[in-house]
């Protein structure tokens, strides 16, 4: 099954279009919980960037051999084993990230976007085009959650990345989880008015 | 029919294709997990004695680690002590040595575990249990890790939780042979960002940096502002001559409240005292039983 | 079509009452405890103030304008809010902090999440809560010893740091009863001077009296009623007599009722119209969960005083409450009765 779309557009379609935080507002939790430092953010984006290529890939290649009558058990049978295979990863070779977010790790096999992307794309498209698609939503949720990241981070902690550059910390609220939901929402509503400014100038451009 | 035998034929693969990746997956992981959880406590452990990836422990040193248990036999409780064997090299397994309530020595088993294993809760029980017989209640308590330089006593590093101001604080600290405190690290905590979470920072924890034995035993909280020099010197902002300096005039003083959170730094502050004062009591009996009884141990 | 009446839709009750005399009538009444802590805390409290009221009132035109609505700042909402947000934090904190609390209270607080007259929750106490969260170690041990000399300067540009007390419910809460009594006199004694307002506190929670009085005058003017400051209070004083003291039945409900900011926020801060139910038993209710969950603060929390939040907390659930309590209907259905 082909469809209209090069690889291209699907990538830039999870990153903007249907970025799954600021657009979909999907697995908040994460976005809302992990968020207070751009590594954090990076880790936990890294996370699900695999399990949804994964996932996307393993459901479409399977595609006609999964059961229609089962095949929400199957979708979480195969995050939940990708899952495990990164937790346990992640838990190997990066003891420090993991320390901090491991719980968070876990709760990536109950995450929305993931289980949507699966039941919404991969399972009627073909291998590379999901692939692509899986590739582009797991980046676009990376893109939100550095993005919140370093909101929260500069403004909570004073640094970027871990290295203190304002050398103070402006406000403290900003690390605290309450906040992470400002940030959302805030970000949400500057891309929203940035695509309506967008819009109205093709709308004139038009006229 | 055949629909739900296909169901069920392509679940029960899909459930053993799955078990197969996360099976393997552990296999190849574990291993360095475990590795890595021992590596971040050994990395406290190096750096609250003084030493780092730069400047590693010297060959003479050797760490002994204690584990303590609390045993019920029939409605008696007592404390046991599994302590390592012989000279030193690992290679003569533990002893279990049993104390009673009043200090008074009970008896002592061989217990043989191998040394990989004995930090592995679920093996040490299991090694205990068949050391000392069956139908006794074990519990481990603690562990202490004994240091050692060329044979004489350098350092105890222990480790322990309190409740802090929402929930337990973790941490280890490092005592000289006097008891006095070589260094703390707060391991684990969930204090208030801003207020009760400036506990990790140096320049509280290292207020009990140096503290001797006698001021520990009756340490309290002071409400009142840290002295500037004293900050730095904590901090590291001054070179290290000068912060030892500094330090010292304060070594006998109370721990310095942090602004807004007395009863954070209250909580380590008691901690510390409490685990410092029990730790030497059962040192001193287990030291005792030791002497009195011959046994072979390594330090 | 000309010569028609022009008919305007209901209500067509005249009256001299508008929502910018209200509302500068509260403000007016928030004057003289204003002063008085002038007079308890120093000339720096009047900084502290002027500065939250005059960016709460810039913040609110310039998100206004910004938004694109009707700017009303003259109506005095907005510097009613700021005088509020003053009276709520330490007086020794630093006279920048009101301006970052404006801008959480008005722009996000007021006009992002609902609008004028369709907050959901009081402005004032948002900011407040903002700026504990942001500046926990100020918000918390900015409280300055009560001045009995009249030395009204001797607080300003002097360091903050050794000055500092500790407000008599931190007293209560982290060093127990004792210490309390031998920090401010035996309960009895000090009933008089905290209603006085000559304690360690928040800018305008230390006069009892003074808040009394002008909640009794919004009374009178029927501005508000005595609906949500009596329930709120009376709730606080049986549960803290109930389980505020070491055994069932021995607490101190006035001692409870003095300290702490419990009548500036039934009088002023519990009473605001967009935020409070507007049935009568409704209010009741409000006022009820308001006080139950400040005793329970108070005595089961991690902060000393719980009142901004249970407000900040029974706020949204106001529109629930009016819900319930629906004032009766005397028309049957419509349909006939079922």
């Amino acid at each position: 099954m082909a469809n209209e779309y090069s690889s291209f557009q699907l990538l830039a379609n999870g990153i903007l279009k249907e970025n799954p935080i600021f657009k979909l507002a999907l697995s908040m939790c994460p976005a809302v919980g992990i968020s207070t430092t751009v590594s954090n953010g990076v880790m936990l984006g890294i996370a699900v960037l695999f399990v949804q290529v994964f996932s996307s890939v393993t459901i479409s290649a399977l595609k006609n051999f999964i059961h229609p009558r089962i095949r929400i058990p199957t979708y979480t049978l195969t995050i939940a084993t990708w899952v495990t295979v990164i937790d346990l990863s992640l838990a190997a070779f990066f003891p420090g990230a993991y320390a901090k977010m491991g719980i968070f790790v876990k709760i990536i096999v109950a995450f929305a976007i993931i289980t949507m992307r699966l039941e919404m794309f991969a399972c009627k498209e073909d291998v590379s085009d999901s692939f692509w698609d899986g590739l582009g939503m797991g980046l676009g949720f990376m893109v939100g959650m550095v993005v919140i990241g370093f909101v929260r981070e500069l403004l909570g902690s004073g640094a970027v990345f871990g290295y203190d550059v304002l050398g103070f910390k402006p406000l403290l609220f900003f690390i605290l989880p309450s906040a992470g939901f400002f940030v959302v929402g805030l970000m949400m509503a500057f891309f929203n008015w940035i695509e309506a400014v967008y819009a109205a100038r093709k709308r004139e451009v038009k006229q | 029919m055949s629909n739900i035998l296909t169901i069920i034929f392509r679940l029960t693969l899909s459930c053993l294709i799955a078990g197969t990746v996360m099976g393997t997956t552990f296999v190849f992981t574990n291993k360095a997990k475990k590795a890595n959880e021992h590596a971040r406590e050994e990395k406290v452990v190096y750096s609250l004695l003084g030493y780092s990836a730069e400047n590693p422990i010297p060959e003479s040193m050797g760490l002994y680690e204690v584990f303590r248990y609390v045993i019920t036999d029939a409605g008696q409780s007592s404390i046991g002590y599994l302590v390592p064997a012989g000279a030193g090299d690992h290679s003569e397994g533990f002893t279990f040595v049993r104390i009673d309530l009043e200090g008074k020595y009970m008896d002592s088993n061989p217990v043989t575990i191998s040394h990989e294993k004995v930090r592995e809760q679920k093996d040490r029980d299991v090694a205990i249990a068949a050391a000392i017989g069956g139908g006794k209640d074990i519990r481990f308590a603690d562990h202490t890790i004994i240091v050692t330089d060329s044979g004489s006593r350098l350092a105890y590093l222990l480790s322990g939780k309190f409740p802090g101001f929402k929930t337990s604080i973790h941490i280890m600290m490092a005592l000289d042979p006097t008891y006095s405190v070589l260094g703390l690290e707060i391991m684990e905590h969930e204090e208030d960002p801003g207020l009760g979470a400036e506990i990790e920072q140096d320049y509280f924890k290292n207020q009990f940096k140096h503290k001797p034995f006698e001021t520990i035993k009756s340490i309290e909280v002071a409400k009142a502002p840290l002295p500037p020099e004293y900050f730095d010197a904590m901090e590291g902002k001054v070179d290290e001559e000068a912060a030892i300096e500094v330090m010292k005039q304060y070594r006998d003083q109370d721990i310095y409240a942090l602004t807004g959170a007395t009863i954070s730094s209250a909580a380590v502050s008691n901690g510390v005292r409490s685990m410092t004062k029990k730790f030497a009591y059962r040192l001193d009996i287990l030291d005792r039983v030791i002497k009195e009884q011959q046994l072979q141990v390594p330090f | 079509m000309a010569g028609l009446l022009n008919v305007s839709v209901s209500p067509h009750v005249r009256s001299s009452e508008s929502v910018e005399k209200i509302m500068w009538t509260v403000v007016a009444c928030l004057v003289p405890p204003l002063l008085l802590s002038v007079f308890v805390f120093g000339i720096q409290v009047l900084l502290i103030a002027g500065v939250s009221v005059i960016s709460c009132m810039a913040v609110e035109a310039i998100s206004q304008k910004a938004l694109g609505r009707p700017v009303t700042v003259k109506d005095g909402s907005a510097a009613l809010t700021g005088m509020l947000m003053a009276f709520v934090i330490p007086p020794g904190v630093s006279f920048l902090l009101p301006i970052l609390g404006a801008v959480m209270a008005i722009y996000i607080g007021k006009h992002l999440l609902g609008g004028i007259g369709y907050n959901i929750f009081n402005p004032a106490l948002l900011g407040r809560a903002f700026l504990l969260a942001t500046f926990p170690v100020a918000m918390t041990t900015a409280w300055l010893v009560p001045l009995t000399d009249g030395a009204i300067f001797s607080y300003f540009n002097s360091g903050v740091d050794a000055v500092t007390t500790a407000t008599p419910l931190a007293v209560m809460k982290e060093q127990g009863m004792d210490a309390f009594r031998q920090q401010f006199g035996a309960p009895s004694e000090i009933y008089a001077s905290f209603f006085l307002g000559w304690r360690p506190g928040c800018i305008g929670e230390t006069s009892g009296l003074l808040i009394v009085l002008g909640g009794l005058y919004l009374m009178w003017r029927r501005y508000i009623t005595w609906h949500i400051p009596v329930s709120l209070l009376g709730t606080i004083g049986l549960l803290t007599w109930v389980f505020g003291g070491e055994t069932l039945f021995t607490g101190d409900p006035l001692l409870a009722i003095l300290t702490g900011g419990a009548l500036l926020g039934a009088f002023y801060m519990a009473t605001d119209y967009v935020t409070s139910p507007s049935s009568k038993t409704g209010q009741m209710v409000y006022g009820a969960g308001i006080g139950a969950l400040t005793v329970l603060i108070r005595l089961k929390g991690g902060y000393p005083e719980g009142i901004c939040y249970a407000i900040l907390l029974m706020n949204p659930l106001s529109t629930v409450l009016d819900n319930w309590f629906k004032p009766k209907r005397f028309a049957p259905p419509i349909g006939g009765e079922k």
